[in-house]
């Protein structure tokens, strides 16, 4: 009885640790294994070394023969940086951990003109003083965030407005249903996504597909990384599928753009670049059009990397943004107009 | 393929011992066929310790406790045995080699099992996990930030009941997972199904990529790509009190050479508020 019990206590303590022994061992956490992983992560992972002409293996052999335990923390963090910045991508970036005090992150900013000033549009167009009928949608626990400000302008009633400074928000079906329900009257619409970063492009998407049309539309293919190898991708042809909705807005469309425009906003941008109806109008966006993935190094370390590119369908990469099909700039001097929201008004009469 | 034969030497050792077990049946002895039935209707409450390793994102090691409710009820009589339970593991799991990206994991799993006695004391039948998910929450990820493996499971199941004394009886339980049906919502390099991409298929209008209900992406899986393995050593006091240890293993591959594996270890006490 007595040797029953224990032998099973025995093989209750051999099995408590069963499944760690069809575990990989913990990874090594010096220096050089930590700048080995990332190099790794960014080699099996990072979906546009070729575009970017990025050549990760002589990369990883400059900036490895300079690194070993004596190379201290910040110096590492650094030369991990270097090849974070050669990949020229915003979407893409190292920090220190989760508060994310320290960071490294290409700027994608860099160089563009201004397209976007939150005075002027409050001003001369969308304040409830100049425009008493604007329609501002807010979250119902905080009313500092604008989800959506939409109506007619002053300068033109028949001319619509929709502005959506994030797509890092909720807004329901109903919600986008009774936006375009409003604009059913007007010959033309105004969508800006000026100073829009991104967030959620699924919601980026459902806006999009209130302005198609008809059949599916091809927007063009999204290529994943899928697995290690270099060749390891899929593409995933992508369609926009119109909205089932009766408001749809067919009508004549500007969409104003700055380089803030990025990520989920690229996603808004190739969904409807397509549409025959359709004026872009501002500046480059900021690109950002892969999607991205993250992760810690074994240090701690918190990674970020696109995994995706997405051609368009003109086969153009868009990881660098969409050029606008009228370039038009901010005066930031004369606050008494949006130069971009004027030539949108032009555009639709 | 050290994993391969381990599987493989799993599957063999299972079915020996079921075929022989069989074998057995006519050697049943005849106070075996008396009429007997026991139902029990039990609450447990535990805790637990848990691991996750995910190689597609980084070798490093998870690892936690947390705690554990349980509810479910068994019927049993001379012919046969089934039992179904609902168990909700929740667990706080830290990294093995870094201070970030602390994880809360909830993981519910519904089963039904079904056992018939080959033997005096001994069972076998099935199991069939009909909810088995587990969702990771990592803090300070934005869309790795939730993990979800969700599934069902088949597997082939042992009971053996000894008598410790006369208070005291022991039920050991193993089950081997034979067949899964799962998606796991990250992939090697984005937070989707592999099989969605894979097939091309990624749309963001596609709503059953994101769904974790999305039986579209789910994956069928047999013993040689999924170890699941479960373990369970119930001690039961006269007719109301035991005290049981169970353990589970998971590990399967989305991605050749970049295994997910789980495990988790529960301790657990429970009343049975119905035992007649």
């Amino acid at each position: 009885m007595k040797k029953s019990i224990y032998l099973l206590i025995a093989l209750i303590f051999t099995i408590s640790s069963c499944e760690k022994a069809f575990m990989e061992p913990n990874p090594e956490t010096d220096k050089k294994a930590i700048f080995n992983e990332y190099v790794t992560l960014v080699k099996e992972k990072y979906a546009m070394l070729t575009y970017k002409n990025v050549d990760i293996d002589e990369l990883a052999s400059t900036i490895g023969a300079t690194i070993d335990e004596s190379t201290s923390e910040t110096e590492l963090f650094q030369k991990l940086g270097i090849i974070t910045l050669a990949l020229k991508d915003g979407h893409s970036d190292l920090s220190k951990g989760d508060g994310e005090d320290e960071n490294i992150q290409y700027n994608f900013l860099e160089g563009y003109p201004p397209a976007f000033d939150l005075e002027i549009l409050s001003n001369n167009y969308i304040g409830k003083t100049i425009n008493p009928e604007i329609n501002v949608l807010q979250p119902e626990n905080d009313k500092d965030v604008v989800l959506a400000a939409y109506g007619a302008l002053p300068q033109d009633q028949e001319i619509a407005y929709l502005w959506v400074p994030s797509w890092d928000v909720e807004i329901s079906e109903d919600q986008i249903e009774r936006i375009f329900a409003s604009f059913s009257n007007a010959k033309g619409l105004i969508f800006d996504i000026r100073q829009n970063t991104g967030g959620d492009p699924s919601l980026a998407t459902k806006f999009a597909a209130y302005l198609a049309n008809g059949e599916d539309i091809y927007t063009g293919f999204e290529r994943f990384k899928t697995g290690p190898n270099p060749n390891d991708f899929s593409d995933s042809k992508v369609y926009l599928k119109p909205a089932n909705s009766d408001v749809r807005f067919t009508k004549p469309v500007v969409v104003l753009t700055d380089r803030y425009c990025y990520s989920a906003s690229t996603t808004f941008a190739y969904s409807t670049n397509p549409i025959g109806n359709i004026t872009f109008i501002g500046q480059r966006t900021g690109g950002g059009s892969g999607s991205v993935a993250d992760g810690f190094l074994a240090n701690g370390w918190k990674w970020s990397l696109s995994t995706s590119e997405f051609i368009d369908h003109l086969g153009n990469h868009l990881d660098d943004g969409i050029d606008p099909d009228i370039p038009v700039e901010l005066d930031l001097d004369d606050t008494s107009k949006d130069e971009l929201i004027e030539r949108a008004i032009l555009e639709l009469q | 393929m050290k994993f391969f034969k381990s599987n493989k030497c799993l599957t063999i050792l299972f079915l020996i011992v079921t075929m022989s077990m069989n074998s057995q049946n006519n050697t049943i002895p005849s106070k075996y066929s008396r009429t007997n039935s026991n139902n029990k209707l039990y609450l447990s409450l535990g805790l637990n310790s848990s691991s996750f390793q995910d190689v597609k994102y980084s070798s490093v090691r998870y690892s936690g406790i947390g705690g554990l409710f349980n509810i479910g009820y068994s019927s049993e009589n001379d012919k046969r045995f089934w039992e179904t339970a609902l168990t909700v593991n929740l667990n706080l799991e830290a990294a093995n080699t870094h201070s970030n990206g602390s994880s809360v994991v909830v993981h519910p799993i519904l089963f039904f099992k079904y056992l018939k006695p080959i033997k005096e004391n001994l069972k076998v039948g099935a199991r069939i996990d009909m909810l088995d998910f587990y969702l990771r929450k990592i803090t300070g990820l934005g869309n790795n930030g939730n993990y979800i493996l969700n599934g069902h499971n088949l597997y082939g199941s042992i009971q053996y009941n000894y008598q410790l004394n006369s208070n005291w009886n022991l039920i050991g339980e193993f089950d081997l997972g034979l067949l899964s049906f799962k998606n796991e919502s990250i992939s090697f390099a984005f937070s989707a199904p592999q099989t969605a991409l894979d097939a091309g298929e990624f749309n963001y209008q596609d709503g059953a990529i994101s769904n974790p209900f999305g039986y579209k992406y789910f994956k069928l899986r047999h013993i040689a790509n999924n170890l699941n393995l479960k373990t369970a050593f119930l001690f039961q006091y006269k007719k109301r009190i035991s005290v049981g240890y169970f353990w589970s293993m998971d590990r399967f591959s989305t991605v050749k050479n970049y295994p997910t594996t789980k495990g988790l270890h529960n301790l657990v006490f429970r009343y049975n508020i119905l035992n007649k």
